[in-house]
């Protein structure tokens, strides 16, 4: 290993505030073009931004959970660039005085944890949107989305291999789910990140030139992009073409599965800053960051911990359930309805996630705490059989259904009856002497065939312990 | 003429006593604009038949006995960088040549509540950069006093306004004395408040931290009325103020000779016109005689000022001004193949060239490299203006001093220099950057016949002190028997 | 000399505004007298305790501070302003584009770009 990578990464963040974060627009996501406008988000002349204080609220919280410092005094300032989906042709952003610095995350890698530090999160408005048309020479903006207020995030460049950065990206949005500042919906453009890349041999202490990686819009994506800059910066080092590698800005295509320069578009940037002199400086109490490090909740790592040793369960399981917020929430309220954590891991791993998967991961899981607490009760009662139960969750997922209106609806309700049971397996006896022949021969498996049989005969709903010891009974 | 419709407190009071009526007096302004205008060019827009209509529905609610707001049937002009729902609003500028805005400035929705009428939106300098009204797109304001001469500017449009009687009230902005240096060339009353005591929502910003909406008026007390309506909290604005503040404000005091006043002796020195400054230390000698106490101080007055001015002024227009692209609103070139094209030729065609060197220079002294060794300097320079008067008004109420360095000078004579033309603001601009509200009014005349103005600066939110030494100066002098035109 | 042309250019580029070459010569020549003035500020000397980051990113008490540092002074949280997070539409949503020249199906459209 004669490479080291080296990886910093900026993530910004939409804020789940109801306005803007100057105006009274509207946030909401897929509204007609155009339509969550003022002259404020438009920049029309004359008109004047006012903090949002929600904002400032969101992003301390967001930076108290990643344990960063808070700038008492900060203020906003202008950064001034010309581009059609940024009306004012400033944003408003923050320069020398972030809200927000000196964090850090902690996450695991293979086994390992590792400690990322934040360098800054700062306070920002999102830019409209602009829509390329294919057949016709136009592009078309939407400011729907300008003066949505965002967080950005910048890391140290501590990131030493695509993976960490997966882990890394991976691990923030958990906490800001968890912490309730972003609903980080990628697909939405509310979470979205940019990654810094550069390649040096192992102990040489400067950094090489990087590179820096736009339109990367998921978690795996990042992940390839990242893999294929590094290969291609590696190559070009080993090749003695290191300085082929040039401080540019590339753009991941990935139904190509590559890199493009973006040098195009390239031009010097001089972002001229200078304090927003129509907004006051923000001020921040001590109280007030007081009182929001007490709201901030148990955060995924400390969850992980706690309920793995106050449950005893396998840790890669419960990883992928700490992970999402509502699986997690889903976990924990189930269990305090009475069920089993085991069982209840075990539904939310199995069933759950594999019928999550085959349709839009991103929805609302249409399970709650109750209707599975019920499910688990009634296979415990023996109400159902562990298959059944299978069924019924797979309707209550597609209907969000109750189970027991499920249950009593299909009829499904397990058989427990002795005396039917016993005329069932008296039956399933006389109909198939060859198995019944194997079994007395020694061949015990054959116990499972008329098991089934049974199964068949009651159409599922057989008690299995039931008949399984009628059976046992029935055969010598 | 004009008679008792001459003043907004008169015109008020006759027609809430039903002396006369809302739409008597609008016929007489209109009237006096319809013969004199063409002389002197002080509106952009004019805007006739609304007025009377608005007029009559002041007459109509007077006739009911409801109620009447307290500039009710009173004629206002406003200048053209205020936006103005409904009337369009060009900052005298080719770029929003036809730009018409969808809402109504926060000064615009206080003075209709109050019952003003609108009676059009008056010349300046093409976004209010310039000091005589000849940067404008469109036309070129005279002097009432002396067409040949400029009326000062950048709000000249205003001051010919009501120094012409075209309307007795009228609305300026000032960002480094375009309220106050036009009001001196014109013989009227001009006031920039306090930083803060009026909303600048809806104001087109030339330079944001030192942009102030204010009143121009024939007298004082209009003036201070104007004021009461204009003034308070807008939580559109951050920046506005937000402390209780008088809403009557009393021009007649007794404390008044218990005033102390300084004059800075170094505004009376180099550049200023030896007849500027006779009228001033007369008009002095008169306050003392009415029991003022003047004594002398010292107020530096330099090129540092007049550098820091520009470099804030110039760094926060260039930003303020990017806004017009040509994609929104405003002029769009028809000559482009590209984006880049469509932005750069739409701002090349669409501003004038003194536009053009202040979005040039402020970008120049914002850019990497330059930044701490001009716009650093600058605030720092800021702060330290701001401890001089400090100083000073911990002994002193209020400060005398020049307006501008001369009276009104002739159009074209400094249009080919930008420095000589900057010098004019040399009295005027520390006001801004300290923030602090100062008055300018006529003190007398030269020996043509010009206007000479004089200027009180009082410390922050002293709006009624200045008032009340510019009434008891005004009454003193008593000028007002001379009209322009 | 304090400006070329070259830097003026380059100003142009940033601020998007084009010269002609004998606007060019002339606005270097008008920005060379300007500044060449404005220096004077550079020689200025303040009178300045200089006040790290570390010292405005000290706690204060709710709200009673006064530090400065560059562009911030007299801190005051009484003066803040700041906004609820309420939806508040603006009310006339057709006179709000009626300036605007090129727009169909509620998109502004501008010459396309490419990225």
């Amino acid at each position: 290993m004669r490479w080291e990578t080296v990886i910093g990464i900026e993530i910004h963040a939409e804020l789940l505030t109801k306005s803007k974060i100057f105006c009274g627009c509207s946030t909401e996501f897929g509204s007609r073009p155009n339509t969550n406008t003022c002259p404020v988000c438009i920049g029309l002349p004359g008109a004047l931004p006012v903090l949002n204080e929600e904002v400032i609220q969101l992003a301390l919280k967001a930076g108290l959970a990643l344990n960063c410092k808070v700038n008492y005094i900060n203020k906003m300032d202008r950064k001034n660039y010309f581009y059609p989906d940024l009306p004012r042709a400033y944003q408003i952003s923050q320069f020398d005085l972030p809200i927000l610095y000196d964090g850090y995350v902690e996450f695991e890698v293979e086994d390992i944890i590792k400690r990322v530090n934040i360098n800054r999160i700062h306070l920002e408005e999102d830019a409209g949107k602009l829509i390329h048309l294919e057949d016709e020479p136009y592009t078309c903006i939407d400011y729907n989305r300008g003066g949505v207020p965002l967080i950005e995030l910048v890391t140290e460049p501590e990131l030493r291999s695509p993976k960490e950065a997966f882990e890394f990206v991976k691990t923030i949005k958990t906490i800001f789910e968890y912490v309730e500042v972003s609903d980080c919906k990628m697909e939405q453009g509310s979470l979205r990140f940019d990654a810094n890349i550069s390649v040096r041999e192992r102990g040489q202490k400067e950094l090489n030139t990087k590179v820096e990686i736009k339109n990367m819009n998921s978690f795996k994506e990042m992940q390839k992009a990242l893999e294929k800059e590094e290969k291609r910066q590696i190559e070009l080092y080993e090749f003695g073409e290191g300085d082929k590698i040039v401080q540019e800005t590339r753009r991941w295509d990935s139904a190509k599965g590559r890199t493009v320069s973006m040098r195009g578009k390239e031009e010097a940037h001089d972002y001229r800053y200078f304090p927003e002199p129509d907004l006051k400086q923000i001020i921040i109490s001590e109280n007030n960051v007081i009182s929001l490090k007490k709201q901030i909740p148990e955060l995924p790592n400390e969850k992980l911990e706690r309920l793995i040793s106050q449950y005893r369960l396998n840790k890669k399981e419960m990883q992928i359930v700490v992970e999402d917020k509502r699986l997690t929430q889903l976990f924990e309220e189930t269990i305090k309805k009475g069920a089993r954590a085991d069982k209840v891991l075990n539904w939310i791993i199995g069933d759950l996630l594999k019928l999550m998967k085959m349709g839009d991961a991103s929805k609302n899981i249409p399970i709650t705490a109750t209707t599975l607490a019920e499910l688990i009760k009634s296979i415990e009662n023996g109400d159902i059989s562990l298959k059944i139960g299978r069924e019924v969750f797979e309707e209550m997922f597609e209907t969000k259904g109750n189970p027991k209106e499920i249950i009593a609806k299909r009829g499904l309700v397990q058989v427990n009856n002795e005396e039917e049971l016993e005329k069932i397996v008296g039956k399933v006896i006389e109909n198939n002497p060859k198995s019944v022949a194997d079994y007395n021969a020694g061949r015990k498996q054959a116990i499972t065939f008329l098991m089934g049989q049974v199964m068949k005969e009651t159409k599922g709903q057989a008690n299995p312990k039931t008949a399984m010891n009628l059976l046992k009974i029935r055969l010598p | 003429m004009l008679g008792d419709m001459e003043s907004a407190y008169e015109i008020v009071r006759g027609i809430k006593e039903r002396r006369f009526k809302a739409e008597e007096v609008m016929e007489k302004y209109l009237k006096i604009i319809s013969e004199q205008e063409s002389r002197i060019n002080a509106f952009i827009t004019l805007r006739e038949k609304g007025c009377m209509s608005e007029a009559r529905m002041i007459d109509a609610k007077i006739a009911k006995g409801e109620r009447v707001g307290k500039l009710a049937g009173v004629p206002i002009a406003i200048k053209d960088n205020i936006c103005t729902e409904g009337i369009k609003t060009t900052c005298a500028s080719r770029m929003l040549e036809d730009y018409t805005s969808p809402y109504d400035a926060t000064v615009i929705e206080k003075l209709k509540e109050e019952g003003a009428i609108i009676i059009g939106k008056t010349n300046m300098d093409e976004f209010a950069m310039g000091s005589s009204t000849e940067n404008s797109a469109f036309k070129q304001t005279s002097n009432p006093w002396e067409l040949r001469k400029v009326p000062g500017g950048s709000s000249g449009g205003s001051a010919a306004a009501v120094a012409s009687g075209f309307t007795p009230l009228a609305l300026g902005s000032d960002t480094g004395g375009s309220i106050r240096q036009p009001a001196a060339f014109c013989g009227v009353v001009g006031l920039k408040p306090t930083y803060g005591m009026v909303s600048r929502f809806g104001l087109i910003a030339f330079a944001s931290s030192l942009d102030q909406v204010g009143p121009m008026a024939k007298n004082v007390k209009d003036c201070a009325l104007a004021l009461e309506i204009l003034q308070g909290n807008d939580e559109k604005d951050s920046t506005s103020c937000n402390i209780k503040l008088t809403d009557k404000y009393s021009l007649e005091s007794e404390s008044i000779k218990k005033l102390r006043v300084g004059v800075p002796k170094q505004y009376f020195e180099g550049e200023l016109d030896s007849e500027v400054k006779n009228a001033i230390m007369k008009s002095i000698k008169t306050l003392e005689k009415a029991g003022v106490k003047v004594e002398e101080v010292s107020l530096p007055i330099n090129e540092e000022i007049l550098s820091a001015y520009y470099i804030i002024s110039s760094a926060e227009a260039s930003s303020n001004l990017a806004r017009f692209d040509g994609i929104r609103y405003g002029y769009r070139t028809s000559e482009y193949k590209n984006i880049e094209q469509l932005i750069t030729n739409t701002r090349t065609e669409a501003f004038g060239k003194e536009v053009k060197r202040r979005i040039l220079l402020g970008t120049y002294v914002l850019s990497a490299g330059y930044y701490d060794a001009f716009y650093n300097k600058a605030q720092k320079m800021r702060e330290s203006i701001k401890a001089g008067y400090r100083e000073i008004f911990s002994k002193y109420d209020l400060i005398i001093s020049p307006v501008a360095p001369t009276v009104a000078f002739g159009k074209g004579e400094k249009v080919h220099s930008s420095v000589q033309m900057y010098l004019q603001d040399l009295y005027t601009i520390s006001v801004n950057l300290a923030g602090l509200p100062a008055l300018s009014m006529n003190c007398g005349f030269n020996k043509k016949n010009l206007p000479i103005g004089l200027q009180i600066i009082g410390s922050h939110f002293s709006e009624e002190k200045i008032f009340q030494l510019a009434y008891l100066l005004e009454c003193e002098l008593d000028l007002r028997k001379k009209v322009a035109l | 000399m304090n400006i070329t042309k070259t830097e003026v250019l380059h100003i142009c580029k940033l601020a998007k505004l084009k010269l002609s070459e004998e606007e060019l010569c002339r606005t270097t020549a008008e920005l060379e007298e300007i500044i060449q003035h404005m220096k004077c500020i550079e020689k200025f000397s303040f009178e300045e305790k200089e006040i790290t980051k570390a010292n405005v990113k000290t706690a204060l008490s709710d709200g009673k501070i006064i530090c400065q540092k560059e562009n911030i002074t007299q801190i005051d949280v009484k003066t803040q302003v700041l906004r609820k997070d309420e939806v508040k539409p603006f009310s006339d949503y057709e006179k709000l584009f009626r300036n605007t020249r090129d727009m169909k199906d509620g998109y502004i459209r501008v010459p396309k770009i490419i990225e």
